[in-house]
């Protein structure tokens, strides 16, 4: 008996017991659903996250006083003191390092009110002092009107870009560009608007204000330090610009070989990939959980074919009084256990890309379904219908033909 | 002696798609307390149907069953059930006894679905067993014993209960025939005691042991006519069945 | 009445001894079919136990915050979305603490914490990265941290602002090694302060031990450090008294002292213990909730194969329910037979799979901490036996119906 025989044996018998086929079937169809609408899902939730957490722009990485401390603290402590960031280490940069374009210092304030006539914003704005490239480099761009300019820089002019947020609360009706604000009681033009961020982690990122770092200097005073922002030439060199970025900034400092930076260089890659290693571990966890409910339907796989030999074994002793041999008892068992979780695992591919779209539809998620996931699904539950098909199939195929046909 | 079975203008209506196939076309049939009637027929003679009926499996199309006195042919099928339980003791062709469970409890079940105490389903079970001549085998399994053995315990269920009637369907169908007048014995036997015993056969020498022969042919009664029953000792086999027939 | 309930267990009785003699009968077959049901469970189970014993180690991390202890601080430890509203606020100022300390009718002990860090150095060690926290004598009220070795800080040391310290475990450790630290100098920024007693071990919370710590009086920490900074007042209530009756008073007190006007909102914050629970709970909900449905997908495909089996096993005895029927068996009594019997699977499965579980949570326990409890184990045995009843239903109710007179003939 051929392969195309075995084949065609075991279509037949699948479909002659249609209820007792497809709850087999179901259980693949679970299984490999599991498995990639889990997949697709956290795919989804880690894209999602990269975009919410990308604050900087590709290539830029920030050269900051302190490290960005994460975690919870209890009992207010303070940090080591650490010198400011001031102009002398922005030039250093520019001066030094070749591989960086666009430095740019910026300070902010939080908390800043902003008025219009008798209108104003809770106070929940950040105001930026910063430079034509800050904008850039924190992943803005100009929605209407203009930047900052060179000129705006040298005269500490009046003059501030808002963000779509402020935008739309205090100028609902009217370009806001050409009126006057007042941002914490000192007045200024608004020359540009940002476009809308619109993240929905990360609120306050069009609850922005920028203005000439000059000028903030001359509103607040010349005390705060700056963070620089800068942009790799390269983006796919940043570890070097980086490197030397540093070298440059501890001459600037002068920091002696062995001192330990008093400055803390980060990028948003950073945070995507210690993101990334977090959810490594709830991905690794997910596909172990989802994996079992296939298991499990190779068990019922394996129940199930060992009932179909018990029922067929007088068909199985006419098979081998007819001169079938062994092989080809196995061949055919074999093929309706394999056959059997194929198409659960098609269906259960169909059924898993459309919950995963379904999910991420209620959930708000970009839902991309891994292409590896169907892979494994497909790969796996074939797996389990040739591993868990084997016994009932070997068993089969060693029935003793006398006794197969004496069989009632 | 009062009635136990009374039909009256019985109909059976069966119905395959759009056709109306009659299996019983008014049947009226006294049995009374005590006698040993058999039902003959061929096949397709409406037999069967008239023994589901009878044995309230089935219900007719239309007329009247009385059970005992009782109004059967309008039951629902838990109250059937019921009068399955209470009244009437079925003997299968091919004994349908539980393959894994032992004499005991396979006589035992009836009390079960009555629910009747343990102890004294313990006190019927032996009662029934012995009466069957089988109390030395309370504990064996069904493939510990001969055919003749099956059935005997098939019967001592049957009677368990202390039915109103015994059904038994083609008794004998799947034992030898040394085993079949064994058992035809044993339901003489029960009829000498009292019991009301119908008996569904195509076998004329098995109905020969009844007193009373029903022959139905197209779903009406052809003749119903009482006989000189045949008795164990004028039977072929008379004397005492052998022993050494009992499975290993 | 009476009569209707000795049938139903004598019929449940029945239903025990037919499903054992069914499950013995076909031995593989039960095993595969518990087996579907042991790893469901299993899964399910483990998923509770580390979802349970994560929930009990973040509540022991953070047990020494005290549970009747609120803490009186210039922000909330969880902000919302109204950051800006918290972030001008003024400081919590020693005369807050004074306030409370003296009109507080309700709290058992008040204590004025506050913190900064210095380089800690003995000889030539220096440490950086050590906590230094202002305390009084209340300290010990409000935590459960006690000297172990030496005294604690006492109320003479607060007035005349004294340089003393008592250092936590870590310190001592990598100060001091073998040494008595008793009676020695070390130096804390600039400042030369004296040993006065040695910490019991305290632990960790969230990986940051609670031994890299010294502890110095508050007013010195005030005096020698800086005044500007604000406060944490940490507030114990009495026994007996309702932490919301506490908040309630530390309110209107705080109020007072910081001369808020009826229309004011409040400009300071009293935290608690149970808040950081619920965001705890907020934040963690959703991923054991969905880790919970996709382990309980493998006992749902347990339940289909169950579903399955019973299916063929009511097709294998047709003939056995006709027999049954015959003989007087009501339709419930039949449907019970089976469900009886997917149940009793279902159960056996729940016990084996709690069994592995428990094995299973103890070799987890290394990486991750589960805990079992028993209203957790009742809960996996009684849940498998649901999915007993939910996929023998159909099986069950499908040999229920069977008509007798074509089961009988089925054989």
């Amino acid at each position: 008996m051929n392969m195309l025989e075995s084949y065609r044996v075991s279509v037949a018998s699948i479909a002659g017991n249609k209820l007792r086929s497809s709850l087999t079937l179901l259980g693949v169809v679970i299984g490999v659903m599991t498995i990639i609408a889990t997949m697709s899902v956290i795919r989804g939730l880690n894209k999602m996250m990269e975009n919410e957490m990308s604050e900087l722009s590709t290539g830029v990485f920030q050269v900051q006083r302190y490290d960005v401390q994460v975690g919870m603290h209890v009992g207010g402590r303070k940090r080591e003191y650490r010198p400011h960031i001031g102009m002398e280490e922005v030039r250093a940069i520019q001066q030094n390092v070749p591989q960086v374009s666009m430095v740019a210092p910026e300070i902010h304030k939080w908390g800043v009110q902003i008025k219009y006539k008798n209108d104003a914003t809770p106070p929940n704005n950040t105001l930026f002092g910063g430079v034509t490239a800050t904008v850039a480099n924190n992943g803005h761009s100009i929605e209407n009107g203009r930047n900052l300019t060179e000129q705006d820089l040298q005269y500490a002019r009046s003059v501030v870009v808002i963000g779509a947020a402020i935008a739309r609360r205090l100028f609902p009706y009217r370009d806001p560009v050409g009126q006057h604000v007042t941002l914490n009681g000192q007045r200024a033009q608004v020359i540009g608007v940002l476009q809308e961020k619109g993240s929905m982690l990360n609120q306050n990122a069009d609850h922005v204000a920028l203005i000439p770092i000059t000028t903030f200097e001359r509103w607040f005073g010349k005390e705060r330090s700056y963070a620089i922002t800068v942009q790799a030439k390269d983006p796919t060199k940043m570890d070097k610009a980086i490197e030397q970025t540093t070298i440059a900034m501890r001459a600037a400092r002068g920091l002696k070989p062995g001192d330990e930076n008093n400055f803390a260089i980060w990028h948003s890659n950073q945070l995507v990939n210690s993101f990334n290693e977090m959810t490594k571990w709830i991905k690794i966890a997910a596909f172990g959980i989802a994996s079992i409910a296939l298991i499990v339907a190779g068990v019922g796989i394996m129940n199930i074919m060992l009932v179909s030999v018990t029922e067929r074994t007088r068909e199985i002793g006419v098979r081998k009084a007819l001169g079938a041999k062994r092989t080809s008892i196995l061949a055919q068992f074999l093929v309706e256990a394999v056959i059997l979780t194929e198409i659960g695992a098609l269906i259960g591919v169909g059924v898993g890309i459309g919950s995963a779209y379904l999910l991420g539809g209620a959930a708000n998620l970009p839902i991309s379904v891994p292409l590896w996931s169907v892979i494994v699904g497909i790969l796996f539950s074939s797996a389990i219908g040739l591993g868990f098909g084997t016994w009932p199939a070997w068993r089969a195929s060693r029935l003793d033909p006398i006794e197969a046909l004496r069989y009632e | 002696m009062s009635s136990i079975i009374d039909l009256k203008n019985l109909h059976k209506v069966y119905e395959i798609g759009q056709i109306k196939v009659p299996a019983l076309a008014g049947v009226d049939l006294d049995i009374r307390e005590g006698e040993y009637v058999a039902i003959m027929g061929p096949s397709g003679s409406g037999k069967s149907t008239m023994m589901n009926i009878i044995g309230c499996l089935d219900t007719p199309t239309d007329g009247i069953y009385r059970l005992a006195g009782e109004r059967v042919d309008q039951m629902t099928d838990n109250e059937l059930a019921d009068i399955r339980n209470r009244r009437i003791g079925f003997v299968f062709q091919t004994f349908n006894l539980l393959p894994r469970a032992d004499a005991f409890h396979n006589v035992e079940l009836p009390l079960i679905y009555a629910g009747i105490s343990r102890s004294q389903r313990k006190e019927q079970v032996e009662s029934a067993l012995e009466k069957v001549g089988l109390a030395d085998r309370m504990h064996h399994k069904p493939n510990e014993l001969s055919g003749g053995q099956r059935q005997r315990v098939a019967v001592a269920r049957a009677l368990v209960n202390n039915p109103s009637l015994l059904l038994a369907d083609e008794p004998t169908g799947n034992l030898d025939s040394r085993t079949s007048y064994e058992i035809m014995e044993l339901f003489g036997q029960l009829y000498e005691g009292g019991n009301t015993i119908i008996l569904v056969t195509h076998e004329e020498d098995i109905a020969a042991y009844s007193h009373r022969v029903v022959r139905l042919l197209d779903g009406k009664i052809s003749s119903d006519e009482t006989q000189v029953p045949r008795t164990g000792e004028n039977g072929m086999f008379a004397g005492k069945p052998a022993d050494e027939e009992t499975a290993s | 009445m009476a009569k209707k309930l000795t049938t139903i267990s004598h019929a449940l009785a029945e239903g025990f001894v037919i499903a054992n003699r069914a499950l013995l009968a076909n031995k593989t077959r039960a095993a595969l079919t518990t087996l579907g049901i042991i790893i469901g469970v299993v899964t399910v189970t483990l998923m509770l136990t580390i979802i349970q014993g994560l929930n009990a180690s973040f509540a022991k991390q953070i047990s020494f915050l005290g549970s009747n202890t609120v803490y009186v601080d210039q922000y909330p430890w969880i902000w919302d979305d109204e950051w800006w509203k918290y972030i001008n606020r003024p400081k919590v100022t020693i005369e807050n603490y004074q306030d409370i300390l003296n009109r507080s009718d309700l709290s058992a002990a008040v204590a004025p914490l506050t913190g900064t860090s210095r380089p800690i150095a003995y000889r030539d060690k220096t440490l950086t990265g050590v906590q230094i926290m202002g305390a009084t004598p209340s300290f010990i009220d409000v935590s459960s941290t006690v000297p172990e070795f030496g005294r604690f800080i006492n109320d003479s040391d607060n007035r005349s602002s004294r340089r003393i310290c008592v250092i936590g475990q870590d310190v001592q450790n990598e100060l001091f090694g073998p040494l008595d630290p008793i009676g020695r100098d070390i130096r804390v920024g600039h400042y030369q302060f004296r040993v006065v007693g040695i910490l019991e071990k305290q632990g960790s919370t969230f990986g940051m031990s609670r031994d890299n710590t010294i502890i110095i009086p508050t007013f010195t920490l005030l005096n020698t450090f800086g005044r500007n900074r604000s406060l944490q007042i940490a507030v114990k209530a009495k026994d007996g008294v309702e932490i919301d009756a506490l908040v309630d008073e530390l309110t209107g007190i705080m109020r007072t002292s910081k001369n808020l006007k009826p229309q004011d909102d409040d400009n300071f914050s009293i935290n608690r213990q149970a808040a950081l629970q619920n965001l705890y709970k907020t934040m963690t909900g959703g991923v054991y909730a969905a880790g919970l449905i996709i382990g309980g997908i493998s006992l749902l495909v347990g339940g289909i194969g169950i579903m399955n089996i019973m299916l063929v096993s009511v097709t294998e005895r047709t003939w056995e329910i006709g027999m049954r029927k015959a003989i007087g068996a009501k339709t419930s009594h039949i449907l019970w037979q089976f469900l009886v019997e997917a149940m009793m699977i279902c159960v056996l499965g729940g016990v084996v799979g709690l069994g592995l579980a428990y094995l299973g949570s103890l070799a987890i326990n290394n990486v991750l901490p589960t805990s079992l409890p028993l209203w957790l184990a009742g809960m996996a045995v009684l849940f498998s036996a649901g999915v007993g009843i939910v996929f023998g239903i159909f099986p069950a109710a499908k040999a229920a119906r069977l008509d007798p007179i074509s089961a009988l003939r089925a054989q």
